[in-house]
């Protein structure tokens, strides 16, 4: 391994925050472990399959910064790996990476950067949804697979979908049910969704249930439009109650709160626009690097102004999802910070 | 339309956090009051309360309409108390002479008033049978120590005879303890538990009561009150302060006998084809038991199990409360949760509340009412039968 230092950076996941972090981290001249749970690299964005109408395949990114990636032989990527040890502090710390619950190798850890991301919410934890009772009702990460092919069908008619509904945060800003706070991207993902929906099929009906649409990200706003130009309708209130019917289409009930008035709809699918959490189990890693969680689960910072990568303990940053839910332009450039500053501390 | 005045109100709206509410409307698509009377919403009231810092709250009566089932509390994500508002709300609208239409001519509101004399003398055990080991008014001893809270459903049976004896599942409570060795303290002065002037804002009354209650039940030194009544099982544990008593519903009661006793706990043979479950918003979303009830169905062999569209968190409500706003509106959400039993393909529609199976009786014995196939039972009633015990 041909590096500026003798001193490697150990990047702890292997999303497209990991993954750019540890491409920037070796263009500068580093050695970097890149550190990956999974079998495969790129995180949740590798299960965002479809693009957004003038956008690039989230999947094809994937595959893009893998190949970029394996043409760096400063890099070496630990699949299905977990940080097992860490000991002293950066820049002489010693990280153990252990493979497969198995074989371990310690390596000289001298910066730190956690980008181990978000997991998606189980809708299962609000019942009132039904998820999991019929193939009627799927999340927004089964319905990118999908819209992989052309028009979706109906996961068990396999007829041309008549209706389809989103509903929107579903496992965010949930105060007092687990997770409090907005995840950022299910709006977009949404948007995007339902826009695919109307342009491959446009006699579907698209309706989506919210409560605010929330579209600040660049070219947004003009998506939200767009999906209004193309008959997609909005109705403010959240569904409450889903009935199954044995033939497979659902009958939802919500209050449309602008109208102050009861919608009972036919729908022949239910898209649950899921939101994002911690990792379950990224405690312990975190825990190892001396990092304290935030009062909710996430990756600290030191403060969004003066610190936005630094979590406090020195020579250990974080990037992507993994300090709060964010989009790929925003956990790329948090990675790019990150390495930079890696960079910097290692001099 | 009167106005009550802030103060006491703003102490409610801050402790049931209405002004946290998101308006997203789950509450009011999934209330079973706005089902039935269009004119009561629950996310209009927590407008009205958010409203009511500033200008007072306008007390109408539509929240009379409210059944206190905590659907919305359920699926609210921001865990607003809407039936705990509601609550606070009547207890200022209730001096106005803002009340809620009451069924039976007001009868089981004027019973709670005579039930708070304290030198009532009730004739509340006339249903006992002769080979029913009790100890009225008994002392706890070492081994038995355990209370029997009928509730009213020995005086239900005297109004609802005609399609429900309710009175049987006091019968079958202490037929099966009986069965389990166990030789209840039964109270000749027991009261109402006060659980529906709780509701209904009558703090005064719930108060009296509750000191009754309170001072019979630490008199005979028992440790444990076991009640088929989840309203009173709720009342008494969350509301009365019974300090080193412990409150059952029977269902808990018998799902930890069972648990005790064996792996595959049996309780005996049903003769019935199938059955489906309703929780009791009382003993399900209030007291959070949604397993307690299934453990001992599930040892009774013979039923098959039905899946109701509506299980636990999210069961739907048998339709009335506290004795107001039974009407054509409350007979729609009886029928549509009994229909629910029916195409479930359930014989037998278990409840494990004596009001509940008031409530649904009343629906299938009433005339002229669109016509549901299915029975109802009481949970304990059932367990008297599989035990064999019940006469």
């Amino acid at each position: 391994m041909s590096s500026k230092s003798e001193k490697s950076v150990v990047v702890i996941g292997g999303g497209v925050a990991g993954m750019t972090a540890a491409i920037e981290l070796a263009r500068a001249g580093h050695g970097v472990h890149l550190v990956e749970s999974a079998e495969h690299l790129g995180g949740l964005v590798r299960l965002h399959g479809a693009a957004a109408p003038g956008h690039e395949a989230p999947d094809k990114l994937i595959s893009g910064l893998k190949k970029e990636l394996e043409g760096l032989k400063a890099i070496t990527v630990h699949l299905s790996s977990r940080l097992t040890g860490f000991e002293g502090q950066c820049p002489n710390a010693k990280a153990t990476i252990e493979a497969n619950g198995k074989t371990a190798v310690t390596v000289n850890a001298g910066a730190v950067i956690i980008a181990t991301g978000v997991q998606p919410f189980d809708p299962k934890r609000l019942p009132e949804f039904k998820y999991g009772r019929t193939q009627a009702i799927v999340t927004t990460l089964e319905l990118e697979g999908m819209l992989k092919g052309g028009a979706p069908v109906h996961p068990q008619t396999k007829a041309r979908l008549k209706r389809v509904g989103f509903v929107q945060c579903v496992g965010s800003r949930m105060e007092t049910r687990g997770n409090p706070w907005c995840s950022n991207v299910c709006c977009g993902v949404t948007l995007k969704q339902a826009v695919l929906l109307k342009q491959r099929s446009p006699e579907t009906e698209v309706i989506v249930y919210y409560m605010d649409m929330r579209t600040f990200n660049r070219g947004q706003e003009e998506l939200y439009s767009e999906s209004r130009i193309l008959g997609v309708r909005y109705s403010r209130g959240i569904p409450s109650e889903v009935l199954t019917r044995k033939d497979g289409t659902l009958l939802v009930r919500s209050e449309d709160a602008s109208l102050g008035r009861i919608i009972e709809r036919e729908l022949d699918l239910l898209v649950l626009s899921i939101g994002l959490e911690p990792q379950a189990g990224g405690a312990d890693t975190l825990k190892m690097l001396g990092v304290a969680a935030t009062k909710d689960g996430f990756v600290p910072i030191v403060s969004s102004e003066a610190g936005p990568v630094d979590t406090g303990v020195k020579g250990v940053f974080v990037a992507g999802a993994a300090e709060f839910p964010k989009n790929i332009k925003d956990a790329r450039t948090q990675a790019m910070a990150a390495a930079c500053l890696a960079d910097v501390f290692l001099g | 339309m009167t106005r009550a005045t802030v103060g006491p109100i703003a102490d409610a709206i801050g402790r049931t956090r209405v002004q946290a509410c998101l308006e997203c409307g789950k509450c009011t698509a999934i209330c079973p009051g706005h089902r039935a009377h269009e004119a009561f919403t629950p996310r209009g009231l927590v407008k009205k309360g958010i409203l009511a810092m500033t200008e007072g709250l306008p007390c109408d009566r539509d929240m009379w309409h409210c059944i206190t089932c905590r659907l919305c509390k359920e699926v609210c994500v921001q865990d607003v108390d809407i039936p705990e508002f509601v609550r606070a709300v009547r207890r200022e609208a209730r001096p106005m002479g803002n009340r809620g239409k009451e069924t039976h001519d007001g009868l089981f509101q004027v019973a709670c008033e005579i039930l708070q004399e304290p030198d009532l003398k009730q004739g509340r055990l006339w249903w006992l049978e002769e080979d029913m080991k009790v100890k009225v008014d008994g002392k706890a001893t070492d081994g038995d120590n355990i209370i029997l809270f009928t509730g009213c459903a020995p005086f239900f049976d005297i109004i609802f005879r005609e399609f429900d004896r309710t009175a049987d599942i006091a019968r079958a409570s202490v037929r099966v303890l009986n069965k389990l060795g166990v030789e209840p303290i039964l109270l000749s002065e027991e009261r109402c538990c006060g659980h529906d002037e709780h509701w209904t804002g009558n703090d005064k009354a719930f108060d009296r009561l509750r000191r009754l209650n309170k001072k019979a039940i630490e008199a005979t030194g028992a440790k444990v009150i076991v009640t088929p009544c989840p309203e009173c099982a709720y009342t008494l544990k969350e509301l009365y302060d019974l300090r080193g008593i412990e409150v059952l519903h029977m269902s808990q009661f018998l799902a930890r006998k069972l648990m005790t006793v064996g792996s595959k706990p049996v309780l005996g043979e049903l003769d019935l084809r199938s059955l489906a479950f309703h929780d009791p918003c009382r003993l399900g979303r209030y007291m959070r038991d949604f397993e307690a009830p299934r453990v001992v169905l599930e040892a009774m062999n013979g039923p098959e199990r039905k899946e109701l569209q509506f299980e636990r968190t999210t069961a739907r409500c048998c339709g009335v409360h506290a004795w107001i706003s039974c009407d054509e509106g409350s007979r729609r959400l009886r029928r549509d949760r009994l229909k629910e039993a029916e195409d479930a393909g359930a014989e037998v529609l278990v409840t494990a509340c004596p009001k509940c199976r008031i409530h649904f009786n009343c629906y299938l014995h009433h005339q002229g009412v669109e016509p549901v196939k299915v029975k109802v039972e009481d949970l304990t009633v059932l367990v008297a039968k599989a035990m064999g015990v019940w006469k």
